[in-house]
């Protein structure tokens, strides 16, 4: 199963240097700070009351008055669209962070201890990679019912493992370095060597990982909200939204345009931005 | 090298016998126990009630039950629906047939997609051209199906009006229909896929394209596709299956999403409308007996990855 830590990695590894792609960079930062300010101070962004109903136009097709359109019940959706940026923008970052809240010991104890401890994490690890995480996703939110708290807990175990492996990965290599021999000739219990010593020369994978597991994280959020097990109504979400389009597609086909560019510009954005950091804080590739 | 292979068959094993527990307890550990919940729904009668579960054995400690299902699923015995009260099993095995044909269908526009660009990518790496086919390859990555799936819909259904929008239909009752439908979808999801698929052929062929054999082909004055595509391609397929292995996971997941956007009614469709009728039995039958599949092929892929490729048997497993 090693050459599928690889190929995990190779999937994730899109060499924006080649790309040429210092434009993109920007725009992305642009994007993701403009998200960021939405999901803080909506308020600042609204052009209507998102929850305003206005029964005399319903889907009416994008204008000055509306640049994206009105849904059907007459609101407005651009700012519906603000709206909806808080949900997937902190439901996104909260499921990054508790991953790797799981993830990242579990890797240290796996890479740090390896024997008995490393097998059963390995198999956890691999069991959650192969796992269809779209099924566990869709069973797990069915029976909790839909809020916040569970779809952050769900995004993150399917996610965790991302964490473990690249954690294990490092530490597996950084074991044998000098100074972790010093630290465990002068006596250092084995936690203090893996948290203080091993842990501080992971970070920067950490920090990769975490960027591109917001990227994934807003998918499977916006995906699970499309299918109906997102946050429910009238909290406006972006899937959700595209929902509603596709029922009115034949009447109002540019009603998913909002909410779909929404989710891609996101994505698109933190994934530029987590190739981005990967090629700027990876010495070794760097050099190459 | 059987060594090798019983223990990867021992951890295949372990990992459904893992998989199954979190689906068991996942939703019976869940605030006020669904399983009861839809029970007492049913016959508001509560002496009735009592007399289901007591069939039904719910009453007794999780674990128990846990052992019986398995016990169950292990003997071929998923239980019966909630709902239809037919076997899960019978229900699954009518649809997964359309699943399977979904997936094979769109993980071969994939390939038709990417491997032409993959190779063409990779004759001048960091070039125009490759540098083109890439960004567009990160855009395809970064494109949730759903919103594929919706754009096709808005473009191919209701603005040119070429395809019908969604629906299934049986092979055996309008061959040309099931195509049709079957199109879009597989679509989807193959554009989805040769996203990833393109990257794999590229870097592949890179790799490859730094072996001495590569050069002894360019020195034998071989026309240029003989050496990219005889030589060089042939040797990134075994790699290839490790990635197929790798992407049934994410296949699957995207299926289900696939299904439900064009009303394909296969397993995803299936396993979302047992979400909506919450028939729990159907739904934690269908989603063992798939997230089983997944792990077994990923298991037969890396066997026969071991069997084609002579240096794993030599070096004894580098999988």
């Amino acid at each position: 199963m090693r050459s599928g830590l690889q190929l995990q990695r190779t999937r994730r590894r899109w060499r924006l240097n080649r790309i040429g792609g210092g434009v993109l960079v920007w725009i992305s930062f642009v994007i993701i700070a403009l998200y960021l300010l939405m999901a803080l101070f909506p308020t600042w962004f609204y052009a209507y009351d998102p929850f305003a109903i206005d029964a005399l136009s319903p889907l009416q097709a994008p204008s000055f008055k509306h640049i994206f359109g009105t849904d059907e019940y007459g609101r407005d959706i651009y700012s519906r669209i603000v709206d909806g940026a808080r949900d997937t923008i902190f439901i996104g970052l909260g499921s990054a962070i508790l991953a790797m809240i799981i993830g990242v010991p579990l890797g240290l104890i796996a890479g740090y201890s390896r024997g008995k401890a490393d097998s059963v994490i390995s198999l956890i690890v691999d069991g959650t990679l192969s796992f269809p995480s779209m099924l566990l996703a869709i069973l797990v939110v069915s029976a909790w019912k839909p809020s916040a708290i569970t779809l952050i807990v769900v995004i993150a175990l399917v996610n965790f493992p991302r964490f473990t492996m690249i954690v294990r990965g490092n530490v597996l290599s950084l074991r044998e370095r000098e100074y972790v021999m010093a630290a465990r000739l002068s006596g250092l219990s084995n936690s203090r060597i893996m948290f203080a010593e091993i842990l501080p020369n992971c970070v920067t994978p950490i920090i990769v990982q975490a960027s591109l597991l917001v990227g994934n994280a807003i998918v499977i959020e916006t995906g699970l909200s499309y299918l109906g097990l997102g946050l429910q109504p009238p909290d406006p979400s972006w899937g959700g939204m595209l929902t509603s389009a596709q029922s009115y597609i034949y009447i109002a086909p540019w009603y998913s345009a909002a909410p779909g560019l929404a989710i891609l510009l996101a994505v698109f954005a933190v994934n530029i931005l987590g190739d981005y950091l990967s090629d700027k804080m990876d010495v070794r590739r760097r050099m190459e | 090298m059987y060594t090798m292979m019983l223990n990867k068959l021992l951890r295949a094993v372990l990992i459904i016998f893992l998989i199954s527990i979190v689906i068991f307890f996942a939703v019976r550990m869940a605030p006020g126990d669904p399983v009861m919940t839809v029970l007492g729904a049913i016959g508001n009668n509560p002496e009735k009630v009592e007399l289901l579960r007591n069939q039904m054995g719910l009453n007794d400690p999780l674990f128990v039950q846990y052992f019986r299902w398995i016990g169950g699923v292990l003997r071929g015995d998923f239980g019966v629906s909630m709902i239809s009260g037919k076997p899960v099993l019978e229900i699954i095995m009518s649809r997964i047939g359309a699943s399977i044909e979904l997936i094979i269908a769109a993980i071969l526009i994939g390939l038709v997609i990417a491997v032409p660009i993959g190779i063409i990518a990779s004759t001048r790496p960091g070039k125009l051209l490759d540098k083109i086919c890439t960004t567009i390859s990160i855009l395809g990555m970064s494109t949730p199906v759903f919103l594929i799936g919706l754009l096709m819909i808005t473009l191919f259904a209701v603005q040119w009006q070429w395809l019908p929008a969604s629906g299934y239909v049986a092979w055996s009752e309008d061959a040309g229909m099931h195509v049709k439908l079957l199109i879009m979808p597989a679509t989807a999801l193959g554009i989805f896929e040769a996203a990833v698929f393109f990257r794999f052929v590229r870097n592949g062929m890179l790799d490859v394209m730094r072996e001495p054999f590569m050069e002894t082909a360019r020195a034998k004055g071989l026309s240029p596709f003989a050496i990219f595509v005889k030589h060089g391609f042939r040797n990134t397929l075994l790699t290839f299956m490790t990635v197929l292995g790798l992407e049934i996971g994410i296949l699957v997941s995207g299926t289900v999403i696939v299904e439900q956007v064009f009303s394909w009614t296969g397993i995803g469709w299936l396993v979302l409308n047992s979400v909506s009728t919450r028939d729990y039995t159907l739904l934690q039958g269908t989603v063992l007996f798939v997230s089983a599949a997944v792990v077994i092929i990923n298991l037969l892929l890396n066997l026969l990855y071991a069997f084609l490729d002579p240096r794993v048997k030599t070096h004894g497993g580098r999988g």
